[in-house]
């Protein structure tokens, strides 16, 4: 037999080999990395979590009640610390200050006598704040505008508001605040768990041992990496949303500015007005589009009249 | 008693060594016999054989480590007396399996050297060992060496069956790897 001599050959191996073998584990006692292990851990750590996450709340809860709502405002962002009794999903520590996740979005319309100065001041500002325009679209026509949805850094949302009033007649402004703190901490809590899940199957995948486990292992590291991505991607998007904060504005040039305290007849005179000049300024476009399109209409008109006149020399033929 | 003061009572030819001797290695001996051979009158003949070796060798040998030197005459003797055993009925037990699992990891057409001693392979298999993770090195020993049962090693080092499996398939592998860059496995 082949195996005989290394039998043989491994009677005489270094004592030190044969010692070591029955000697003292060093490591302790040893964890087979099978799955099943890998469950009972989980289960393990699940129950510590809800030990450490449920209790204090029954115990520690009065204390955290009797602490005090602060909000601080500063401009889009607050700061705040949260009501225990407030918040049933996202828990936070008694005093810990945390950053709340707002998403800001403002319609805003605006008169202006000189509509180039307005639009580059804006520009400016958003330059210096690290803003950018979305999209804009300028008409020059007989009444000139200017639209553009702009993305403000949150912190710097309020004072360009402010310098844009300050440079404008704003005519109406509308904000509205969605607030996302809850589902962004428990997203980003859920990535965390993820990430740490995934670190811990890593870890498995280098010590399995056997096949089975390997494509098991491997198997859950794509369903994690796959969450994992997914959460990343929705963080990200709320990164966006709450670290820029979204303005549509409407700038409109005009050779006075309204009067807020006008009076129903003022209104009714100054649309009138403004009515007119609509119809005039649609008139005029009209008319350009007309001429624009003079050479087409002209071709058009004469095959139909040539068509009109075969048809009737057609006809009287018969006849 | 020391098996340094033992190993003093053998060179001074005193037979009090023996009964020392059996008294702190009859069980060692005996496991190491019983797990080869599976019977417990072969297993005890094989220690008292094991006594007398000792008995005959020192001096002028002069064990360095007591148990393992006592633990190879065991091995030895318990694997000549299940080969004899073994002529008349084939398969069962440890060394069996042991045996097959060595075999099978040789693909036909490959044998050893013949000129090679067994000495010479004694030093390729210590420094294959030498070269092994400390954790692989101690099942293949526990394995190949004590010839202990799958269960026993993974209860050992608390690994699960398959993981023990799995670690002495590679370690196999990786021995005939070894044996083959050094020439003796042709």
């Amino acid at each position: 037999m082949k195996s005989e001599k290394i039998i043989n050959a491994l009677g005489n191996i270094d004592d030190k080999y044969i010692i070591e073998a029955h000697g003292e584990n060093k490591k302790g006692i040893r964890i087979a990395f099978s799955l099943r292990t890998i469950g009972k851990l989980a289960v393990a750590g699940l129950c510590l979590v809800l030990t450490l996450t449920i209790l204090p709340r029954y115990f520690l809860g009065s204390s955290k009640k009797e602490a005090a709502t602060e909000t601080i405002s500063d401009g889009s962002y607050n700061f705040g610390i949260y009501e225990e009794a407030k918040e049933d999903d996202y828990r936070v520590e008694e005093d810990a200050v945390v950053l709340e996740k707002l998403i800001v979005k403002g319609q805003m319309r605006v008169e202006t006598l000189k509509l180039d100065e307005l639009v580059n001041t804006i520009n400016e500002s958003l330059k210096n704040s690290g803003g950018y325009i979305q999209s804009s679209w300028i008409n020059n026509g007989n009444r000139r505008y200017y639209e553009a949805t702009l993305r403000i850094p949150a912190e710097h949302y309020s004072s360009i508001i402010a310098e844009i009033k300050g440079n404008g007649n704003c005519i109406s402004y509308e904000e509205t605040t969605d607030d996302i703190t809850s589902s962004y901490y428990d997203t980003e809590a859920k990535l965390k768990s993820l990430e740490a899940e995934e670190e811990r199957v890593l870890e498995f995948y280098s010590e399995a041992e056997n096949v089975r486990d390997l494509i098991e292992v491997e198997n859950r590291l794509s369903e994690l990496r796959s969450e994992i991505e997914s959460l990343k991607t929705a963080m990200q998007n709320y990164d966006l949303l709450t670290t820029y904060s979204t303005l549509n504005i409407t700038i409109e040039e005009t050779k006075a500015y309204s009067e807020s305290d006008e009076s129903f007849i003022q209104r009714l005179g100054r649309t009138f007005s403004r009515g007119f000049i609509n119809f005039i300024s649609g008139v005029e476009e009209l008319v350009l589009d007309i001429v624009y399109n003079i050479w087409t209409l002209l071709a058009t008109a004469l095959i139909f009249v040539t068509a009109i006149i075969a048809y009737k020399k057609i006809r009287n033929r018969k006849k | 008693m020391e098996d340094k003061e033992i190993v003093e009572l053998y060179f001074k030819r005193d037979e009090n060594a023996i009964s020392q001797t059996a008294i702190k290695y009859e069980n060692y001996c005996y496991a190491i016999a019983n797990r080869i051979l599976f019977n417990k009158e072969d297993s005890e003949e094989c220690v008292n054989d094991t006594y007398l070796a000792a008995w005959n060798a020192i001096p002028p040998h002069c064990p360095a480590i007591l148990s393992t030197f006592l633990g190879k005459i065991t091995r030895r003797l318990s694997l000549n007396k299940w080969r004899a055993n073994n002529a008349q009925k084939r398969g069962g037990g440890q060394v069996s399996l042991s045996f097959e699992e060595l075999e099978n990891c040789i693909k036909d057409g490959e044998d050893i050297v013949n000129g090679i001693s067994e000495t010479e392979l004694s030093d390729l298999l210590n420094e294959f060992l030498k070269g092994l993770k400390e954790s692989d090195r101690k099942v293949f020993v526990c394995r190949y060496w004590y010839f202990e049962s799958i269960k026993d090693i993974s209860d050992r080092f608390y690994f699960s069956e398959s993981k023990t499996k799995m670690i002495l398939k590679r370690t196999r592998d990786k021995l005939r790897i070894f044996l083959k860059r050094r020439g003796v496995l042709v």
